[in-house]
């Protein structure tokens, strides 16, 4: 039977080429492994077009010998792995010896690279999964990988990648991840030019926080230690306020290998506790040293996915590690309800002062190419820790507080059916509300402003507005220059309604005001309008000009500081109910906060 | 002309005490210049030449406005003109006669930094008594900093020409023979030369920094207190970098020009703020000759390399801080506006949240010195802020510029003018109800002030005691002696309000400039800790690292990159180990072919000391520097052909010069000496330099060269040893490699890189033959060779075997040589060439 046949090289090579290389992310990834295992310290990573028309990575770690460079090629070669004993002892990051092969069958190749002992370096171009050409070159010590063209000759492949975007962000998750797992080597990354991601590598985990977000987050972050026989967790967490909603930005590592893992995410969630908001994950860079015989990497073949030998000791001492900090690094104490529709706060009846997040400053500037020997400071691992503490949130930083759905739908609800009434006013701010089931307080001005907001819109938006002469004529001081920009808007402003002469040398007089303005403090509108007018923006956009209008009118609505009465309230809430988004107000601020009969319930402990 | 006198005498007048520049004479809101000065500038900005008078009297005149005159005043600055401003010190409109004029301000070349915001100006001025008493000095007039040395006249002038000058001034009080040098060393560098006019010496003395002094009072007009005391540099204190040195590594200036961010300045580079940009080219332009210096400021930049958010935190507090040292000059020239004292407020701000963040962080060498610089200027700036609007619009004479509350009586005056304004508007409805007429309306133009204004369809029910103004198509315009009377309450009032603020300002001004020396202290950190902070960045960017400096004459590099070179090649850079020591490595000769990266070599070498020294960081794995004391290169071929010099003479001047100043510190760099001349006189001329060298102070030097010749050196001299750049070859084809290695090139490559440049095959081939026939005629064998020459017709390689037979024919001791062994080798001869 002859109908069997050896695949040739380059055939299994791209056959291979589809488990391992699935998409330029891949092959960065792959290429990275190999940089650090070489022992770079500085890895330079360069795309172009989501990395498909090339993909460059440049290392400065031992470069490889020309002869190891054909073997290299060669399906199943790996310097890093001899015998499966080895496995388990493994500390280097690419042991499968696939990679290599699998990318050079799948795009144009080149490489260039020089080892320490040599003062000639050596460029290969391979083609079709062979070296086409070899020659000298003068380069410094270390490797130079240019992968282009990929998938050339896999079009299959090619048209699964639909979005070059999309394969951008996914290499910059793979350097990202890298980078966060080794504090101690720079990398750089460059996407079509533009810097996506630029580390120091001088090994300090607050410089590496700050490359990868920002200089505020880094310095309000707060570190994670915790040193016993058998485990080593380093890493540094920002504070609960800039949680994220998704859980990409948790990095994880363990021995320096970057890994995803539920486990240690779950451990991590939990040691938040009540301090994050559900739904929302935290910033954090995390590595975790071990015996490599208590964890096993071979799960998959990305080795990304990890199985720990002591699944229950690794999550408690996470778990443990973040609560510490999370203590350690923020002044306490409050208790708090979060609401599902947006954080409040129920002060107790105790607490006068606001509280504040204000974390350690000396975490912020503590340069740590070591990190600190907290042997003698670590909790114990095991060690029960005192009670719970959690704090009071501000306003999340995320403007991304959309109400839930079912909570959203059951105010609407409420609204519409007019069965919310209202009940009082606290502190001269606040409408208490409720419709039998749920309490809700109600910020007066912010439902306000929304209100009158939306009439307005609507005059606007009918044309409905006139100029409304004025009985006594108002005057303006103005210096000159100012006047003569504003006369050579008086057409635009007139067209508001707005009409105004010169009245001496230095000031207007005006004579007519829109008439939305109509019993409202003309005086800080009429200065407004006149600062919008005077900036060349407003004026190449009318719309934005009308907006403005709009928005300041509302400034006139209620004001925070009134107290209304039981009808006057009732009024407002009924205005508030045909609107379309009566839950902010224009600027963006939330006008109404509810609590559930269920939140009671859990509060008062009577579930 | 008789009477009284005009206008024109009275700029003749003035126009004589400024006849070396153009004076803008003030008239109204224009300058104007007259007769020579109006024909050029008109020339030059492109302007209308217009005329003055008539007839025979008619004289040439041109003007601008004097709002824009700033653009035209640069123009004409960048043209090398000086210009003398010529305002009227009194108010028109209250005086009878002639306005006095008088100049006010003359802007030179090294004094208009106003108008030069892209240059950094410095006045320099000279004095010597003979070739061995010499002293300069220095002055930024806009920062007020005054330097001077004293020495030797080619010393001094080193010195004078190590900073970028804008201006040389010589004073009249000064020597003929200091005139005539000082005007020639300005012309061959091109700098715009001036002659101060003094009429006697002044009781100040007559050194350099007081005639610069002098000038600076001279074309300001006024007391300038914001020019500091003047340092002394003493010689030894900064590392000596001769006039060519600096030019040929491109230290803060390209040598053609062009080359944009090519300048080692350009690389390292990350400052945010004007101020601190000038500190970084100060620092780059005078690097440190004393470790401690040296220690010092390397411990500052290991803190902000080491802190990483600190010095990030610092960096976005800078990123937009004005340039308090331009601002403070404009308050001692005078010329400061209500938004400049604004500014310097908020500058004083930040510089104040930039000092809390010192207590985070231990600060060590330059930033503990920097960081105690006192900042109790809390007063001064709640007085700014609390006095001055917060988006004054005006210069200053416009008023509208004082806070409401500051001054009752400010308040008064202005609530009487919109006061009286209100009640105008106000009156409109009164009026209105008084004549019954519907229509009327109470308006304002520039041109009759205040009116009344009915259609002339109402007119018939004016009342009588409305005195009619102005006539129109449709309506008539009237006033009223009420209306009068406001009138003139409200201008009156304008105008006392516009005094006032002015006077009010003129105060704030002053509490400034009482802080002056305070202020210019915190400028001056703002620009160290910018300056530093770029060191630090770049240091982090760019991999580099904090070399060792000793007080041994060792110098060892590890894989040290050149920093300009390496960003150019984005990665590919290869680097290279340099090794001085003290006894065994003094002077490397380098050899290998040109275009391989001899010269950048040396430059990299040049440029990690001149880092180092400067206190910074240094793009190298490990540097272990001895302290070097001079610094000196003869690379390129730089032909001064304007001075009248071949290429050759330039070389061995400077050699002259290099040779003359080392010391056993110094670190001489080499690149082709002898090209200019003859072959065999160059190369005796080289060899015989290095042999100098190696015999008298043993500096360090690195000696790039093409004579081949000389890698037989150092089996002879000790401290002489060989480098080269490693090429390989393959098959003709040869590839650099950019390494430097410890052995002579193999060959000179010259045939290689001629044909690697393209040029003709034949022409190569040809080339080799040739060089074969040179190669193969050692001295002894000259005249053998001729001999062989004919046997053959064409030479090739069987002549080198005949030539070895030759020469044992000729060594053979025949007298000594027994027949058998005399066969032996007749037969091993007769082998060899048949051979072939």
């Amino acid at each position: 039977m002859g109908k069997i046949r050896v695949l040739d090289d380059l055939v299994a090579n791209q056959i291979a080429a589809g488990e391992v290389v699935e998409r330029p992310a891949s092959v960065v990834k792959e290429l990275l492994e190999n940089a650090i295992d070489a022992g770079a310290k500085r890895i330079t990573i360069n795309i172009e077009e989501g990395g498909l028309k090339r993909i460059e990575v440049l290392d400065d770690g031992s470069g490889m010998m020309k002869e190891d460079v054909a073997i290299a090629f060669v399906r199943h070669a790996t310097s890093k792995l001899f015998v499966i004993d080895d496995l388990r002892k493994l500390h280097t990051l690419g042991f499968r010896g696939e990679a290599l092969p699998s990318i050079a069958a799948v795009s144009r190749l080149t490489l260039t690279t020089r080892t320490a002992e040599q003062d000639e370096g050596v460029h290969f171009v391979i083609e079709g999964g062979t070296v086409q050409q070899e020659e000298p070159i003068g380069c410094p010590v270390g490797t130079k990988i240019v992968v282009a063209d990929l998938f050339y000759n896999t079009p299959a492949r090619l048209k699964f990648i639909r979005s070059l975007q999309t394969e951008t962000a996914h290499v910059y998750e793979v350097v990202a991840r890298a980078a966060a797992a080794r504090p101690d080597i720079a990398f750089t990354l460059l996407a079509d030019g533009k810097t996506q991601v630029k580390t120091v590598g001088d090994g300090a985990m607050p410089t590496l926080f700050s490359a990868l977000y920002n200089v505020t987050i880094a310095k309000s972050a707060v570190a994670i230690v915790l040193l016993d026989e058998q485990y080593q967790l380093r890493g540094m967490m920002a504070l609960p306020e800039y949680a994220k909603t998704t859980r990409k930005a948790m990095w994880f590592s363990i021995n320096g290998r970057p890994v995803r893992s539920y486990l240690i995410a779950d451990a991590v969630l939990d040691g938040c506790a009540t301090m994050i908001m559900k739904g929302r994950f935290p910033l954090i860079c995390l590595d975790l040293t071990l015996d490599p015989s208590l964890v096993d990497v071979n799960v998959h073949p990305s080795k990304l996915e990890v199985r720990f030998s002591e699944e229950q000791d690794v999550r408690q001492l996470i778990k443990q590690a973040i609560q510490d900090a999370l203590k350690a690094g923020i002044m306490p104490p409050e208790i708090n309800v979060s609401s599902p529709l947006a954080p409040s706060f129920v002060k107790e009846a105790s607490q006068q002062e606001q509280v504040v997040l204000r974390p350690r400053l000396s975490n912020a500037y503590s340069a740590t190419t070591t990190l600190p020997d907290s042997r003698s400071n670590a909790p114990r691992y095991g060690k029960e820790t005192a009670a719970q503490v959690a704090f009071a949130i501000q306003e999340p930083i995320f403007e991304e507080s959309k109400p839930q759905d079912v909570v959203r739908q059951k105010v609407n609800q409420a609204l519409r059916e007019r069965r919310l009434r209202a009940v009082g006013q606290v502190l001269t701010m606040y409408i208490v509300a409720q419709d039998g089931e749920s309490i809700y307080l109600i910020d007066q001005h912010a439902a306000h402003e929304r209100v009158m907001y939306e009439r307005f819109k609507q005059q606007f938006q009918e044309r409905d507005h006139f100029a409304l002469p004025l009985l006594v004529p108002i005057t303006q001081d103005l210096p000159p220059s100012s006047i003569n920009l504003l006369l050579q808007k008086a057409d635009l402003a007139t067209s508001y309604g707005f009409t105004f002469e010169p009245f001496g040398e230095q000031s207007i007089v005006i004579r007519t005001i829109p008439s939305i303005w109509e019993g409202l403090d003309t005086h800080q509108l009429i200065d407004d309008f006149i600062t919008d007018l005077l900036e060349e923006k407003a004026i190449s956009d009318r719309l934005l000009l009308e907006d403005r209008i709009i928005m300041r009118s509302c400034k006139a609505a209620i004001k925070a500081n009134q107290t209304l009465s039981l009808l006057e309230m009732n009024a407002l809430l009924d205005a508030l109910a045909p609107l379309n988004n009566p839950f902010t107000c224009p600027h963006g601020r939330p006008t109404a906060m509810i609590i559930t009969k269920q939140q009671l319930e859990r509060e008062f402990k009577r579930t | 002309m008789a009477g009284k006198p005009t206008m024109i005498d009275q700029y003749r007048k003035i126009k004589q005490s400024y006849q070396d520049a153009l004076l803008f004479f003030r008239l109204g809101d224009f300058y104007e210049l007259f007769m020579e000065d109006a024909v050029v500038v008109s020339e030059r900005l492109g302007l209308t030449l217009t005329g003055r008078g008539s007839g025979e009297s008619r004289m040439p005149m041109c003007g601008v406005p004097y709002h824009a005159a700033d653009t035209y005043i640069t123009r004409l600055l960048k043209e090398g003109f000086r210009i003398a401003i010529c305002e009227q010190l009194e108010d028109p409109k209250t005086t009878k006669g002639l306005v006095r004029r008088d100049v006010v301000r003359i802007i030179t070349p090294g004094t208009g930094f106003d108008y030069r915001q892209d240059r950094h100006l410095l006045i320099g001025c000279l004095d010597f008594v003979d070739e061995t008493n010499a002293v300069a000095a220095v002055i930024d007039p806009m920062s007020g900093d005054s330097y001077r040395q004293s020495g030797t006249l080619s010393d001094v002038q080193n010195w004078l020409f190590s900073f970028t000058l804008a201006e040389i001034i010589v004073s009249t009080t000064q020597t003929q023979a200091v005139y005539a040098y000082g005007k020639q060393l300005a012309a061959v560098r091109q700098i715009p030369f001036a002659t101060f006019h003094e009429i006697i010496q002044s009781e100040m003395g007559n050194s350099p920094e007081t005639i610069i002094k002098r000038y600076l009072l001279y074309t300001g007009k006024r007391e300038l207190t914001h020019l500091k005391e003047g340092q002394e540099q003493p010689s030894d204190v900064y590392l000596h970098l001769s006039e060519t040195a600096r030019r040929n590594l491109e230290l803060v200036a390209t040598m053609n020009g062009d080359r944009k961010g090519s300048t080692l300045f350009d690389v390292i580079d990350f400052t945010q703020t004007s101020l601190g940009k000038r500190q970084l080219k100060a620092m780059i332009e005078r690097p440190f000759a004393q470790i401690a210096w040296i220690e010092h400021r390397q411990a500052a930049v290991r803190t902000l390399v080491m802190h990483r958010l600190f010095a990030e935190e610092i960096q976005q507090h800078l990123k937009g801080f004005p340039d308090l040292t331009r601002l403070l000059s404009r308050v001692s020239y005078g010329t400061a506006s209500p938004r400049d004292i604004l500014l310097i407020a908020k500058a004083l701000q930040t510089a104040n949240t930039i000092w809390t963040l010192f207590n985070d962080v231990p600060l060590e060498g330059e930033l503990k010195d920097l960081a105690s610089c006192p900042i109790e200027v809390q007063a001064l700036i709640t007085r700014i802020m609390q006095t001055l609007v917060d988006d004054p619009q005006t210069g200053g004479k416009d008023g509208d510029i004082i806070r409401a509350g500051v001054s009752e009586e400010i308040d008064r005056l202005r609530s009487i003018a919109s006061g009286g304004r209100t009640y105008l508007a106000q009156l409109e409805t009164t009026l209105r109800q008084q004549t019954g007429i519907k229509s009327l309306k109470i308006a304002y133009n520039k041109v009759f002030g205040y009116y009344i204004e009915v259609t002339s369809a109402n007119t018939h029910l004016v009342p009588t005691t409305y005195e009619r103004k102005q006539t129109l198509v449709g309506a008539e315009r009237f006033t009223t002696k009420e209306l009068r009377d406001y009138e003139r309450d409200i201008t009156q009032a304008d105008e006392q309000l516009k005094i006032l603020e002015a006077e009010l300002f003129s105060q704030v001004v002053a509490e400034v400039q009482r802080e002056l020396v305070a202020l210019q202290k915190i400028a001056e950190a703002i620009a160290l800790l910018d300056a530093l902070n770029s060191l630090a960045t770049c240091a982090v960017e760019y991999g580099y690292t904090c070399p060792e400096i000793t007080t041994s004459t060792e110098l060892s590099i590890e894989e040290g990159r050149h920093p300009v070179v390496e960003r150019f090649v984005t990665g590919q850079y290869v680097p290279n180990d340099t090794l001085f020591l003290e006894m065994t490595r003094r002077i490397g000769l380098v050899t290998g072919p040109n275009m391989a990266g001899k010269s950048t070599y040396m430059r990299q070498v040049a440029l990690i000391v001149i880092l180092a020294q400067m206190g910074a960081f240094v793009p190298a794995k490990r540097a272990k520097i001895g302290l070097v004391d001079k610094l000196y290169t003869r690379v390129g071929a730089s032909d001064d052909v304007a001075m009248g010099l071949s290429t050759f003479m330039v070389e061995m001047t400077e050699a002259a010069e290099m040779l003359r100043g080392q010391t056993a510190r110094s670190l001489m760099l080499f690149d082709e000496i002898g090209r200019g001349t003859a072959t065999y006189d160059g190369m005796s001329i080289a060899e015989a330099m290095i042999e100098y060298l190696h015999d008298t102070t043993k500096a360090r030097t690195l000696f790039a060269t093409h004579y081949h010749e000389l890698t037989s050196l150092p089996e002879r001299l000790d401290h002489v040893f060989n480098l080269s750049v490693a090429v390989s070859e393959k098959e003709d084809q040869i590839v650099f490699l950019h390494r430097i290695v410890e052995r002579p090139a193999d060959r000179s490559y010259g045939i290689q890189v001629a044909r690697f440049a393209g040029l003709p095959e034949p022409l190569i081939e040809r080339a080799k033959v040739i060089l074969h026939h040179l190669e193969h005629a050692p001295s002894p064998f000259a005249p053998q060779y001729e001999q062989v020459k004919t046997l053959f017709d064409e030479p090739s390689d069987d002549n080198r075997e005949a030539m070895q037979v030759l020469q044992q024919l000729l060594e053979l001791d025949l007298d000594a040589c027994s027949p058998k062994e005399a066969l032996r080798l007749l037969y091993a001869w007769q082998n060899k060439l048949q051979a072939k």
